[in-house]
């Protein structure tokens, strides 16, 4: 009679009590420790060379990295100006879709001063449409730095 | 009926009256020592020697192989113990491309500091380096060493040139009869 009546009540209490009283015994049947090695650091170098010593030069360079999506790399020979704007990270999410098909250097280089100079980069598309880009580098530390392009 | 109400307020005075002794001699016990007796948990400890940046290194190329590091294990609890190795990448950025393509090799030793045992291996990643048990166990007190190399195979992208991980080992370690 008490059982009939009060069935619907019972039936889950006895469950969730039986759960949460076995549940944490289960869980906590064994002794465990955790331990760490923390601060491995693993960097790669560079392997392929990459010549930034002329601007005609450079722009060959950019062209290769980025053919080989290597914006990796593209990013250490950024200009001051351009790296400062983004991390690394950043960077090479924001190019990583942005592949070509081939690129070639079209005139001579152009001084706009002693230490700015540009390339004409016509770049060719994988549906074979092409662009040509003003590839604008800034000398700095020794070598001539992606300072950015502009469609022309 | 009257009798019938008596019968019960007696039989009530019963219950009341042999429940009442009852609970009363529960407590009127005597206790008898036959000698001291005690329980005390196991303790589950395990020390590393090398704390942190056992693998730190810097402008590696394709071919590269750390050569083996090893590392000591020694259980510092009362419990014997079994353990397991993984890696894991310190941030989400760590995750990248240089981490998933880097290899590695386990070795583990004997308490008579002979290799034993070769896990991983050529084309054995390293970010597949997860919750593997090694064969050899810990007692309360005893050490034993594991050899650890990572490499980076020679055929690899480009892409990787100038990436950095940061990673950590993780030692988890039960008690020898446990299950993880």
């Amino acid at each position: 009679m008490f059982w009939n009546t009060n069935k619907t009540i019972l039936i889950p209490f006895v469950l969730v009590t039986t759960f949460l009283f076995f549940l944490p015994q289960k869980a906590r049947a064994f002794f465990t420790k955790e331990v760490f090695i923390n601060s491995n650091l693993i960097s790669a170098g560079y392997w392929e060379e990459y010549d930034f010593t002329t601007p005609l030069k450079a722009g060959e360079s950019v062209g290769k990295l980025w053919l080989a999506g290597n914006f990796n790399v593209l990013y250490d020979n950024l200009a001051k100006d351009l790296s400062g704007i983004y991390t690394k990270e950043e960077f090479v999410n924001a190019l990583k879709d942005s592949k070509i098909a081939g690129f070639e250097i079209v005139g001579d280089t152009v001084y706009t001063n002693s230490a700015q100079a540009y390339v004409v980069m016509k770049i060719r598309y994988a549906d074979n449409s092409s662009r040509e880009y003003k590839t604008v580098f800034n000398y700095e530390d020794g070598s001539w730095k992606l300072l950015g392009t502009k469609e022309v | 009926m009257t009798h019938l109400k008596y019968f019960g307020l007696g039989l009530f005075l019963g219950i009341l009256v042999v429940g009442t002794v009852t609970a009363v001699k529960a407590y009127l016990t005597k206790e008898k020592v036959l000698g001291e007796s005690s329980v005390s948990t196991a303790t589950l400890d395990l020390s590393t020697t090398s704390q942190s940046a056992l693998l730190s290194f810097e402008g590696i190329t394709p071919g590269f192989s750390s050569g083996e590091k090893l590392v000591t294990l020694k259980n510092t609890g009362t419990a014997d113990l079994k353990y397991r190795v993984s890696i894991e990448p310190t941030n989400v950025s760590d995750n990248n491309d240089l981490y998933k393509t880097l290899e590695y090799s386990l070795y583990e030793y004997d308490d008579n500091a002979q290799k034993t045992k070769t896990l991983g291996g050529e084309g054995a990643l390293l970010k597949d380096l997860q919750d593997i048990e090694i064969t050899q166990t810990l007692d309360s007190g005893q050490e034993k060493k594991l050899g650890i190399e990572i490499s980076l195979p020679q055929e690899v992208s480009n892409e990787i040139q100038g990436l950095t991980t940061n990673f950590r080992i993780i030692f988890n370690a039960i008690q020898e009869d446990g299950a993880f």
